[in-house]
């Protein structure tokens, strides 16, 4: 018996050991300008949406980024998460937090080889993932799940996020409340509403927020991950995450040797005028809205399958991400 | 595609079980404060009656000394001086184990003959050894050599020693003179029974 393991899982000293993926029945979104919850319910092997609620923040209680505090205002953002889950009626059951793209970096990172050993290949992520963070590599959080496992190649998808800015979230709603079951940035829980497709890369926008996060996907795997903070004004975004989306076009095209044949924008909660039309302008390609399952959805009622349409994607990828067949293997690092 | 990957932490073991465990703990604990707070109530009475019964015998110690002092005071007085030094006297007499007269002269008269009778007898005490010298007068010398065998016999004397012997003349009555015998012994102290009955 490894007494030191026993010892560090009795004690709350040392760094923190990541979960694996689970699914909680009720979603917390905390976003720069509202907080949306979502209860989901299991229904013949699948979930569905059973409620959602949605409520405003003050201008500037919240700004995202990965390495300073993110919540100015943590009486305002603690009221608005409460409201949310006294209305979704949300007891003792765990619950998932979804956040801002910007709280937390994704990568994509290549390597020769692995690691078999798992302390070992951790330490290998955090130091390559540490090159792109804002903070200390050693005060983040990382989990990562294999895309490539070939000999002499070996892709990973990587998220990490700074313990202090995450726990800042976990602790908004109270120590009663506990400490999430889920943790993501929110545009990968909009990754299994893409559908796959091997012949050609695409293209995934999501803008929430005066925050763009732009992915392409190739077949079952990202290829790259980017995000960026666009002007508030609509035609400033529109403009911004046109030119965002051209750039990734062709960093694609040049660097990862991929052709993009569509874009996926999904803009919450409703996206500026034109966009679309912009988008596929400037980058010459097919662009379609990334909308929730309206079968997810029968169980509410009008004004919340509104809220859902508008709100309601991430919570739909989760909804779906469990409904996928394909079981990449998933790396829990401490 | 399907996303594995979350940032939410693991909780420990200590963190998952603490509510669970906190219940049995602070029962526990509260079991053993029970018993702690009833031992120390136990352990503070002993010690409170302790403590009295050594008041107690203190405040007793200190009444006899009191008495003591009083009772040495009174017996210092001049009137009790007298019968103090004889009582001293007696206890050093009993003390030193002293011959009981009495008992020396019941023993030597039992060891005389019928025509014998004593004279004289002399007690004197020579380091640890006491002898007795003795005056005897019979009728005949008969009559003396039978006491010097009854003197030598007797386990309470020993190293007998004639001293001398001679006779008297007759008297002018016509009595008949008798024979007188100077001898001595050691006297081998009395028996505790007899010191007892001083």
């Amino acid at each position: 018996m490894n007494w030191k393991d026993v010892k560090k899982r009795l004690t709350t000293t040392g760094t923190k050991r990541t979960a694996p993926f689970t699914l909680p029945s009720v979603l917390l979104e905390i976003q720069p300008d509202f907080v949306a919850g979502t209860r989901l319910a299991a229904v013949k092997h699948q979930h569905e949406v059973r409620s959602i609620y949605v409520a405003p923040l003050p201008p500037l209680a919240l700004t995202p980024h990965a390495g300073q505090p993110n919540v100015a205002n943590p009486d305002a953002v603690r009221e608005a998460a409460v409201e949310v889950m006294s209305a979704l009626g949300n007891g003792s059951d765990r619950f998932g937090l979804l956040l801002s793209d910007a709280s937390a970096r994704v990568g994509v990172l290549s390597f020769e080889t692995l690691p078999e050993d798992h302390r070992e290949a951790e330490a290998l992520v955090r130091w390559k993932l540490g090159e792109n963070l804002p903070f200390p590599a050693e005060e983040a959080r990382i989990h990562y799940q294999m895309l490539v496992a070939q000999p002499g190649h070996v892709e990973i998808l990587a998220v990490a996020g700074r313990d202090t800015v995450l726990g800042q979230y976990e602790s908004l709603l109270g120590p009663s409340r506990g400490t999430p079951a889920l943790v993501l940035p929110s545009t990968m829980a909009l990754l299994p509403l893409v559908p796959e497709r091997n012949d050609a890369g695409q293209l995934l926008i999501h803008l929430c927020c005066r925050w763009m996060t732009a992915v392409v996907i190739l077949g079952s795997r990202v290829c790259f991950w980017r995000t960026r903070e666009v002007r508030p004004d609509p035609a400033d975004t529109v403009a911004d995450v046109a030119t965002e989306a051209a750039r990734v076009l062709a960093g694609s095209r040049d660097h990862l040797r991929v052709e993009l044949a569509g874009i996926w924008l999904c803009a919450r909660p409703t996206a500026p005028p034109r966009l679309p039309e912009e988008l596929a302008r400037g980058t010459g390609c097919e662009v379609k809205d990334l909308e929730p399952p309206l079968e997810l959805s029968s169980l509410l009622p009008g004004e919340e399958k509104l809220d859902f349409a508008r709100y309601g994607a991430v919570a739909a990828g989760l909804a779906r991400n469990t409904a996928v067949s394909h079981q990449p293997s998933a790396i829990s690092v401490q | 595609m399907r996303i594995l990957l979350n940032l939410a932490t693991n909780p420990s073991l200590h963190e998952r079980y603490a509510l669970a465990v906190s219940g049995p703990t602070a029962g526990i604990a509260l079991v053993l404060l029970l018993a702690l707070s009833h031992s120390a109530w136990v352990n503070y009475r002993n010690y409170r009656s302790a403590l009295m019964v050594t008041a107690e015998d203190a405040r007793q110690l200190a009444a006899k000394q009191q008495r003591e002092t009083e009772l040495r005071r009174y017996l210092g007085q001049p009137k009790f001086s007298g019968t103090f030094n004889e009582v001293h006297f007696v206890n050093l007499l009993i003390a030193q184990k002293k011959l009981s007269v009495p008992g020396l002269f019941a023993k030597v008269t039992d060891l005389l003959p019928v025509d014998v009778k004593l004279v004289r007898l002399l007690y004197a005490e020579a380091g640890d050894s006491a002898a007795v010298r003795l005056e005897i007068n019979g009728r005949n010398q008969g009559a003396l050599d039978e006491f010097v065998a009854n003197l030598e016999k007797s386990p309470d004397f020993a190293d007998v020693a004639v001293m001398g012997e001679g006779f008297e003349k007759q008297s002018s009555s016509g009595a008949a003179a008798g024979v007188t015998l100077n001898c001595q012994a050691r006297y081998l102290g009395a028996a505790p029974g007899e010191q007892e009955d001083q």
